[in-house]
């Protein structure tokens, strides 16, 4: 996370999950932070209601560019100068998420006290639905 | 997402087949594509809706005139950008929507391209 906030021209980076503010370092005030995550809340269960799946927003303002994470009640948002740096800040910050996710189910894996795998985990060579959406004939860009 | 209906629509097939941005326009509150009346309705359902994003989120960063603004679901894209030289009392928008996740910044230039037509 410290790494993220230091790169390029980021000026601020939130992180939530289900409402409650995980880390933060946006400039402004507690309350206001605690209505914005409110809001990242909101949006979040409208798009659930909707029965939709956005992982990624970007928003270009004049005033700065915003990037918001989606995934698993997760939000993660990253404030930056440079439009560029957008899909960059998007990667990173999906794998940061991922990172997260992962952190956690070894660490309730090991609350647990289980130290074997469950059996029913798929193997990905046999189990793995193949992807009928993916055109192989598509130029298909991996952000 | 479904692929937008209207298999006769020779454009959006061959958007479809190729992963090409299928382009929109918006002013007045009306959106215009050329890929059939059901892939236009679901331009402008998501414009409304990142719009509304938009809007929100910028009030509360102190950030206001949104430029663009675009979106990963699933195996999609989508998005929309202001026409800066249009009206403020009448703005202008274009958008688009492609079924791959291609780079933000290559999809929001795509369609500034587009407007500049």
């Amino acid at each position: 996370m410290a790494s993220l906030r230091k790169a390029g021209s980021i000026f601020g980076v939130l992180f939530s999950q289900d409402g409650e503010t995980l880390f933060s370092d946006l400039a402004y005030t507690p309350e206001r932070v605690t209505e914005f995550t409110a809001i990242l809340d909101d949006i979040g269960y409208y798009f659930d209601q909707e029965g939709r799946e956005p992982d990624a927003l970007a928003f270009c303002y004049d005033g700065g560019n915003l990037v918001i994470l989606m995934q698993d009640g997760l939000r993660l948002v990253v404030l930056h100068h440079d439009a560029d740096e957008v899909d960059f800040i998007a990667s990173a910050g999906g794998a940061f998420i991922k990172d997260y996710q992962m952190g956690k189910s070894v660490r309730e894996f090991t609350e647990n006290g289980v130290t074997e795998m469950p059996k029913s985990v798929p193997t990905p060579a046999r189990d793995a639905e193949p992807n009928r959406n993916v055109d192989p004939t598509s130029p298909i860009s991996s952000v | 997402m479904g692929d937008g209906g209207d298999p006769d629509n020779e454009l959006l097939t061959d958007a479809l087949q190729h992963g090409k941005i299928r382009f929109f326009r918006a002013s007045k509150g009306a959106a215009k594509g050329k890929t059939g009346p059901e892939d236009t309705t679901r331009f402008a359902e998501n414009l409304m809706v990142l719009q509304e994003c938009a809007n929100l989120l910028g009030e509360k960063l102190g950030m206001h005139a949104v430029a663009s603004a675009s979106c990963y679901e699933n195996g999609e894209t989508f998005g929309f950008c202001f026409d800066q030289n249009s009206n403020l009392q009448n703005p202008k928008v274009a958008g688009g929507i492609v079924n791959r996740r291609m780079s933000f910044r290559e999809f929001v230039n795509s369609i500034r391209e587009y407007l500049n037509k």
